[in-house]
């Protein structure tokens, strides 16, 4: 699946939350309103997302099931807000997503994201903003020195090492 | 790059760049208040400020105030601009505690909440400041460097007398009147904080920088006239 279509998963299909592949049925949830209570993705398990066919009838609709993880979720969305150059809605995303997860104590699945963050296909601006948004959470996050050594790797080679370490600065 | 100017233009959308900066304007006789300015790309300058107890703004930067540009690396510009739109969220219905100690209080990412140690009972405008850049990792003053200043107690006792007429509740007046007599982080403090290379600032290269910043002040409240002034 594309980054693109990812998107217009978000913004077009409906999500089973919790379910591993059922079809859609009174527990379905419009996407929208699980994102809003952006804690039911923190369950630690599969998000079921279910896409309608456009222009079919619904009582026929051909569903597509996919299968995702909330990693994969969390990290498709931010990267294809980012891809759109919506880097401020990407970062707000991250953090508002994030600070739920350490809200509700989640910080295996906080762990499992920055472990899965590739720096080299991400944007300098949403690796800090993972960093920074981390870092008072960072006693509970040990996949979080990991992500920072791996940061600054690319960060020194996109910024050079000067750049590189007024970026990071703190964030140690 | 000029690090301090006036700030001389009503509220617009900017194509520029996504920043963050301190902004700051004289309220009263010695008084000065002080807030961070945060803005997207294309968007709006807002003005994140306490404006008092349990009144937190967010709200269009508007002409007349002094904004003092710390200098942070763009990423890092741009995580406290999401801090700051993150704060907001979590703290606009109930806003937060004002109060005068300050013992390096940051909002948790854990919870979004405030977190403030020993007997800190709240914020002052400048020390939001500081509670928000330090939530990023960004400490702007050596908070164990600061010294009291023989006009503090004044402004501490002036503070708990106006939190009293205006209905503050009697535990909190309690928890402010003991805090009575502790140094003070003035808003000039925290903008002189910024224009100082070596963080955090130290007592003596903050207060020597913010009498540049000062001036700027007592210029702008003389004449108000448009000027931009590089530091």
């Amino acid at each position: 699946m594309s980054l693109a279509e990812s998107i217009d998963l978000f913004a077009d299909t409906q999500t089973v939350a919790g379910g591993s592949s059922g079809a859609p049925s009174a527990a379905i949830e419009r996407s929208s309103d699980v994102r809003r209570r952006s804690g039911a993705l923190d369950f630690g398990g599969v998000v079921t997302v279910v896409k309608r066919m456009q222009g079919r009838p619904e009582s026929s609709a051909t569903v597509a099931i996919v299968d995702k993880g909330v990693v994969e979720v969390f990290l498709e969305h931010m990267q294809a807000l980012s891809e759109r150059n919506m880097l401020d809605a990407a970062l707000d995303y991250v953090f508002d997503t994030m600070d739920r997860w350490f809200d509700k104590g989640s910080f295996e699945l906080s762990n499992r994201v920055l472990r899965a963050v590739d720096p080299s296909r991400t944007h300098e601006d949403l690796l800090i903003g993972l960093l920074t948004i981390s870092h008072t959470a960072r006693s509970h996050l040990t996949a979080r020195a990991d992500l920072l050594a791996r940061a600054r790797e690319v960060l020194e080679h996109r910024l050079g090492v000067r750049q590189a370490n007024r970026a990071l600065s703190g964030l140690e | 790059m000029a690090r301090v100017w006036i700030h001389q233009v009503a509220p617009e959308e900017s194509e520029e760049q996504a920043f963050t900066a301190v902004a700051l304007k004289q309220v009263g006789r010695g008084q000065y208040h002080i807030g961070i300015v945060h803005r997207r790309d294309r968007g709006l300058i807002d003005l994140l400020h306490l404006a008092w107890h349990h009144d937190l703004k967010n709200e269009p930067l508007r002409p007349g105030f002094v904004v003092v540009d710390p200098d942070l690396s763009p990423p890092r510009a741009r995580s406290v601009a999401a801090m700051c739109r993150l704060v907001w969220q979590r703290h606009q219905s109930g806003g937060l505690p004002y109060g005068i100690k300050y013992t390096e209080g940051r909002f948790d990412a854990r919870t979004a909440d405030l977190l403030l140690e020993g007997q800190t009972c709240g914020l002052t405008c400048a020390t939001f400041v500081l509670a928000l850049y330090a939530s990023c990792a960004i400490p702007l003053l050596a908070v164990d460097t600061w010294k009291t200043r023989s006009d503090d107690v004044a402004w501490h006792r002036r503070v708990v007398e106006i939190l009293r007429q205006t209905g503050a509740s009697l535990e909190h007046l309690e928890s402010v009147e003991a805090e009575v007599g502790c140094a003070r982080f003035r808003p000039v403090d925290v903008a002189g904080g910024c224009l100082v290379d070596e963080r955090p600032a130290s007592f003596e290269a903050a207060t020597t920088a913010a009498v540049g910043v000062l001036e700027i002040l007592r210029t702008l409240s003389k004449d108000g006239s448009a000027r931009k002034r590089s530091q």
